[in-house]
């Protein structure tokens, strides 16, 4: 009642005016096409930044999906597959190419050698000598010690601990880590070390002094460790110098460690063969 | 409030009612630059009102009457919220410009009772309100405030003229 009195007035006048804009909008043709276009002006607007929103706020859930599809996308890469047609024929001299490598995408029978797990990183180091982070994958999702990691511009590192829900990864940013790497271009291989100087440069050892090394030649994975694949491109070279007879290269990473966000943990699933030959 | 100020406020009402809906209307200043010149004279009812109706009561007589100029004149609506929303700013308007010792009960704010400068700012400010926001209502969208403006400014000058010539041929004691 007391609030009747006080608002009153402003109630009435709220009913009065808004009945009477009613008819403004409803019975006169100029003023009811203006109503019509600014009502879906303004509908237009709240629906266009409603979606803005909803889709910030569901960037992270899209994110994750994405990175899930990617995983799989890239475990159905031929180079996760691992070759059983056995590719016979008479190989003539000079070398006729077509006749070994026939058309790969057809004929060839596959299995699946490589699988990929998405994971995010939840804590991280590159300032460190010895830098390794964690993802929020595990060993109940599959991930298993020495696993390598990579990302989608490179590679990041191997697995160290497994806990149910996590991982630790030791960085290739890691004065411990030793990676199998080789020049594209030659197919020169050598081992990829980091000195603990900057976390964009690593140093390619022992390519032998008689290949041929240009600035720019682009370094990847010589898919000669259990761990990596082969062909991932890791950076490519800016510098490099003779030391004891090899070529010392310094490599720059094509990712960037500091800012990594989403990884993918690389299975082989030939791990458990290729070891036989380790005992 | 006695019978005769509410019978002496209906004849008013009717009188603007027949003067702005018989001949005001029938006036059309066809050229160009005049072309929407609207003469108001019937708010005219709603500032002589009595100073201290209720606002709830002069906002449904406000409705009413708008509403009657709306059928005639065509404009649904447009008269009444303008009517309406005048009606619900008065009381502010009167107290704005109350003169010191305040107001006499029941008398009407005119030219006689309140005196020439007094009538004139509170009827000038008044039109003023009134015909902006008619003309608001009338383009119903702010972005065409430039038209709006240029519509109003011509409509007002002459509605004032008139409004000034009737306060003093017919000026109402109250």
């Amino acid at each position: 009642m007391n609030f009747l009195l006080r608002y009153g007035n402003f109630l009435l006048f709220l009913v009065l005016e808004f009945t009477a804009l009613y008819m403004v909008a409803r019975y006169n043709k100029k003023q009811n096409e203006i109503y019509q276009s600014s009502a879906n002006l303004v509908m237009g607007f709240v629906y266009e930044n409603a979606s803005t929103v909803r889709n910030y706020l569901f960037m992270q859930a899209v994110a994750d999906s994405l990175a899930r599809e990617n995983a799989e996308l890239r475990t159905q890469l031929e180079a996760s597959k691992y070759i059983v047609t056995q590719e016979r024929g008479t190989v003539r001299f000079p070398l006729d190419t077509s006749t070994i490598r026939p058309d790969t995408a057809q004929k060839k029978d596959v299995i699946q050698q490589f699988n990929y797990i998405a994971a995010e990183v939840i804590s991280n180091s590159v300032s460190r000598n010895d830098n390794y982070m964690t993802i929020n994958r595990g060993s109940n999702h599959g991930i298993r010690m020495g696993m390598a990691v990579i990302s989608p511009d490179g590679i990041v590192g191997i697995v160290r601990n497994v806990t149910p829900h996590y991982a630790q990864v030791m960085s290739i940013l890691n004065k411990r880590i030793s990676i199998s790497a080789m020049i594209k271009r030659n197919r020169y291989f050598g081992s990829l070390t980091w000195d603990g100087v900057s976390p964009r440069t690593m140093t390619l050892d022992y390519i032998p002094k008689h290949a041929d090394v240009v600035r720019g030649d682009t370094i990847m994975t010589s898919g000669f460790s259990e761990s990596f694949p082969g062909e991932l491109r890791i950076g490519k070279v800016v510098d490099f110098k003779i030391r004891n007879g090899f070529y010392a290269i310094d490599v720059e990473l094509d990712n960037d460690l500091a800012n990594i966000r989403y990884v993918y943990v690389v299975e082989n699933l030939m791990l458990l063969e290729l070891s036989q030959f380790k005992k | 409030m006695s019978s005769t100020i509410i019978l002496r406020n209906i004849i008013r009402a009717l009188f603007f009612l027949a003067f702005q809906v018989l001949v005001l209307a029938q006036i059309t200043l066809s050229k160009e630059p005049f072309s929407y010149i609207f003469i108001f004279i019937y708010p005219l009812f709603l500032i002589f009102l009595p100073i201290k109706i209720p606002t709830w009561l002069s906002m449904l007589v406000g409705f009413v009457y708008g509403f009657v100029i709306d059928l005639f004149l065509n404009t649904m609506g447009m008269h009444t919220a303008t009517c309406v929303f005048m009606a619900f700013i008065r009381p502010a308007l009167i107290q704005f410009l109350e003169p010191q010792g305040g107001y006499k009960d029941s008398s009407s704010p005119t030219r006689r009772s309140m005196g020439f400068i007094w009538f004139l700012r509170y009827a000038a400010i008044f039109m003023l309100i009134h015909i902006f926001f008619f003309f608001s209502v009338e383009e119903f969208t702010p972005f065409y405030w430039r038209k709006i403006v240029f519509y109003t400014i011509p409509s007002y000058l002459i509605s004032m003229v008139l409004v000034m010539i009737y306060s003093f041929l017919l000026d109402p004691v109250e």
